[in-house]
C-alpha cells in the first residue's frame, strides 16, 4: 500500500510484486559536510570504488578577513607531493585569461571562495567532477566549473573552467578540500557517486 | 518515486576503436548526458581533436566555443557540418596514463525543433600547455536524436577510453 504524507511531503510504498521497481538512479549521495567557522579543511574518506565517477558540490566562503576571493584547493588520498598539474580558463569581469602549471602540490578552483569581509551570505559555487576515479590504470583528470561574485567590480572574483591531473594510478579513496586560510561557517560540501 | 538520472549505455574500450556509437537511444527521457574519458593514438601529438555527431551523418551541426591552452584564450565557431569538433582528446605523447575528461549535455533531445547542447572538455597533461574547451552546440535538425557517435580524428581511441550515456527525466 502506498502512503502519501502531505504534512511531511513524502511518498512511500513497499517493494511488493506489482509495484514499480525501486531505482535509485545513477547519482547517489555518499557524504556531506557543513563547516564550522575556522575549519581548516574538509575530507571525504573511505570512498567506495563502485561508481564510474565522483561529483562534489561546493558552496564555500573563506574565513579570511578580506573581501578578496580566495582559492579552493583539492587533493586526493592525502597526497601533498608534487604529483598534480592544473589548467584554468577564466573571466574576471574585466578580462579573460588562461594559465597552467605542471608538477604542482595541489589542484585548484581559483578564487572560488569569497572572503569573509564580503556581504554576509555570499558564497562561491563549484562543481567538481572526477571521471574514472577508481581506475587503477589511469591518472585522474579533474574538471571544475566554479564562480564567485560579490556584486562589485572586483577582479579577484571570477567564473572559471579548470582542470587538474593527479599523477597516480591509485583509486581515489579520499578527497581533501582546503583553502589558504580556513573555511567560514556554513560552507557546504556534498559528495556524490555516479554509476556507469 | 522514480529516479531522474538514469544510466542508458556504457562503453569501455578493451582495444582501440576509431568510433564509438550509442544507438537506439530511448525516446523516453527529457535530456541526454554523455560523460567520457578519451585518449587517442595519434603519434607526435599531446592532443588531438575528435568529433561528435548526432544521428550518424545528419547535417546541421554548428558550434561556438571558447578555448584556453594554459596561456592564452581563443574563441571561434564552426558552421554547418556533419559533426561537432571537440578540442581535444589526450594523445600519444601526452603524459602516460592520462585521459581527457568531458561532459556533453543535450537537453530536449526528442524535440521536433532545432536543439542546443553544451560541452565541457578538459585535456590534461603534466605541462603548462593543456587545453580547456567549452562550447555551445546547435543541432539544426528537427529529427529526434536516436544516436550519438564519437569519432577520433585520423586516429583511434585507445583501450581504456570510457563513454557513459545517461537519460535525465524532468519528473
Amino acid at each position: 500500500m502506498a502512503v502519501f504524507s502531505f504534512k511531511n511531503k513524502t511518498y512511500s510504498r513497499s517493494m511488493l510484486n506489482g509495484n514499480e521497481a525501486y531505482d535509485p538512479g545513477a547519482m547517489v549521495a555518499i557524504a556531506s559536510v557543513t563547516t564550522t567557522a575556522g575549519q581548516a579543511s574538509v575530507s571525504f574518506t573511505s570512498i567506495p570504488s563502485t561508481y564510474a565517477a565522483l561529483q562534489i558540490w561546493v558552496m564555500g566562503r573563506s574565513n579570511e578577513a578580506s573581501t578578496n576571493a580566495t582559492d579552493l584547493k583539492i587533493q586526493f588520498n592525502s597526497d601533498t607531493a608534487t604529483n598534480y598539474a592544473y589548467h584554468i580558463l577564466q573571466g574576471n569581469g574585466s578580462a579573460a585569461s588562461a594559465a597552467g602549471g605542471a608538477t604542482q602540490s595541489t589542484m585548484y578552483a581559483f578564487r572560488a571562495l569569497p572572503g569573509n569581509s564580503s556581504t554576509s551570505g555570499i558564497f562561491g559555487a563549484a562543481v567538481v567532477d572526477v571521471h574514472d576515479y577508481a581506475s587503477t590504470s589511469k591518472y585522474k583528470t579533474l574538471r571544475v566549473f566554479s564562480g564567485s561574485d560579490r556584486n562589485a567590480a572586483d577582479t579577484t572574483y571570477r567564473v572559471q573552467l579548470s582542470s587538474g591531473l593527479w599523477m597516480s594510478t591509485s583509486a581515489v579513496s579520499s578527497v581533501q578540500l582546503s583553502c589558504d586560510v580556513n573555511f567560514a561557517a556554513g560552507s557546504t560540501f556534498h559528495l556524490f557517486g555516479i554509476k556507469g | 518515486m522514480p529516479a531522474t538520472y538514469i544510466p542508458i549505455q556504457s562503453t569501455t574500450l578493451s582495444s582501440s576503436a576509431a568510433t564509438v556509437t550509442f544507438s537506439s537511444i530511448p525516446q523516453t527521457y527529457t535530456d541526454l548526458c554523455v560523460r567520457y574519458a578519451v585518449r587517442d593514438d595519434l603519434a607526435g601529438n599531446t592532443g588531438n581533436s575528435f568529433f561528435i555527431a548526432l544521428n550518424s551523418s545528419a547535417s546541421g551541426h554548428s558550434n561556438t566555443y571558447i578555448r584556453g591552452n594554459g596561456a592564452t584564450v581563443s574563441t571561434g565557431n564552426n558552421t554547418t557540418s556533419t559533426s561537432w569538433t571537440v578540442l581535444y582528446a589526450t594523445s600519444a605523447t601526452a603524459t602516460s596514463n592520462t585521459f581527457a575528461s568531458g561532459e556533453f549535455y543535450f537537453p530536449n533531445y526528442t524535440a521536433s525543433t532545432a536543439k542546443q547542447g553544451s560541452i565541457f572538455n578538459a585535456h590534461e597533461t603534466n605541462a603548462t600547455t593543456a587545453f580547456l574547451f567549452s562550447s555551445a552546440h546547435l543541432f539544426n535538425n528537427t529529427a529526434a536524436v536516436t544516436s550519438i557517435t564519437f569519432t577520433a580524428n585520423s586516429a583511434s581511441f585507445v583501450a581504456g577510453s570510457t563513454f557513459h550515456l545517461y537519460g535525465i527525466k524532468k519528473d
